[in-house]
């Protein structure tokens, strides 16, 4: 089994599971997986609430042991991104066949122009290391 | 995670039907399988949205496999689309194993003659005449 299906079994797993139990906010076909030879994406989609969008994000990033997801604002399109990510080789344990340490890794969801975050995800905003923009 | 050579509940063939999502696990399990059974190489990109619906971007000549391989209709002219920026994409869709399957090739501008003919199985031959046009000397080859 090749390298990139084996990660995308344990990502698709650890979602299932999360589900499973309940712990994310969101139904799973609100979730899009996407996985590359360097880079791991989860986005949270659909038209969940945007509370329930951010509860999902951070459920998922916590799983991964991610770091805490934070704003960022894109200068492309001025939407808001609400992302959490890491770096090859930071963070995220290598556990294995299945390990990310190597991966980019990427948690997100957006904002569209009709909604607003939730107040604690602004508070977090402050703590967003720089922003895109 | 389960191990792929044991049988596990999720390793049932799942059941066609497109009224229920299959789920995530399910998918990648089914794809875990596929290219064990297989000699297809990895997707450059592999997605799955939402629990029922399998995306695959591929290299142009890998297109023809994979889409055999996830039982969808093989990649021809017809399914080349060009954007305004010249990029091709060819893109063949259709079920697979209970949830909508995607595949596709990107091919940049400039590349667009071999690497096309490579996705969908044909190849465009040019020479290029003393006169520097280009001409075609087999417009179809297998």
């Amino acid at each position: 089994m090749s390298r990139l299906t084996t990660r995308m079994r344990v990502l698709a797993n650890l979602i299932d599971e999360l589900d499973l139990r309940g712990a994310i906010a969101v139904d799973t076909a609100d979730l899009l997986v996407s996985i590359d030879a360097n880079s791991c994406t989860v986005q949270v989609a659909g038209f969940a609430p945007i509370w329930d969008r951010v509860a999902a994000a951070r459920t998922v990033a916590a799983a991964l042991e991610m770091p805490a997801p934070a704003i960022h604002t894109s200068a492309a399109d001025d939407s808001q991104h609400f992302t959490s990510r890491t770096v090859p080789d930071r963070t995220v344990p290598d556990s294995g066949a299945g390990g990310w340490s190597d991966f980019y890794m990427r948690v997100t969801t957006i904002l569209s122009l009709s909604e607003s975050w939730p107040a604690d995800v602004a508070d977090v905003a402050g703590d967003a290391e720089g922003g895109e923009s | 995670m389960s191990d792929l050579t044991a049988t596990t509940a999720a390793d049932q063939a799942p059941e066609a039907t497109t009224n229920r999502p299959l789920g995530l696990d399910a998918i990648a399990l089914g794809l875990a399988r596929l290219q064990r059974d297989t000699a297809l190489s990895d997707p450059v990109t592999t997605t799955i949205y939402g629990g029922d619906e399998l995306v695959v971007c591929v290299a142009p000549e890998d297109l023809r496999a994979w889409a055999h391989a996830l039982g969808l209709p093989a990649p021809g002219y017809a399914d080349v689309l060009v954007d305004d920026d010249g990029w091709r994409r060819i893109e063949v869709a259709g079920d697979w194993d209970g949830c909508r399957a995607r595949a596709y090739a990107l091919v940049p501008p400039g590349d667009a003659g071999v690497l096309v003919g490579r996705a969908i199985g044909r190849y465009r031959v040019v020479e290029v005449a003393a006169d520097g046009a280009q001409v075609d000397v087999a417009a179809v080859r297998p």
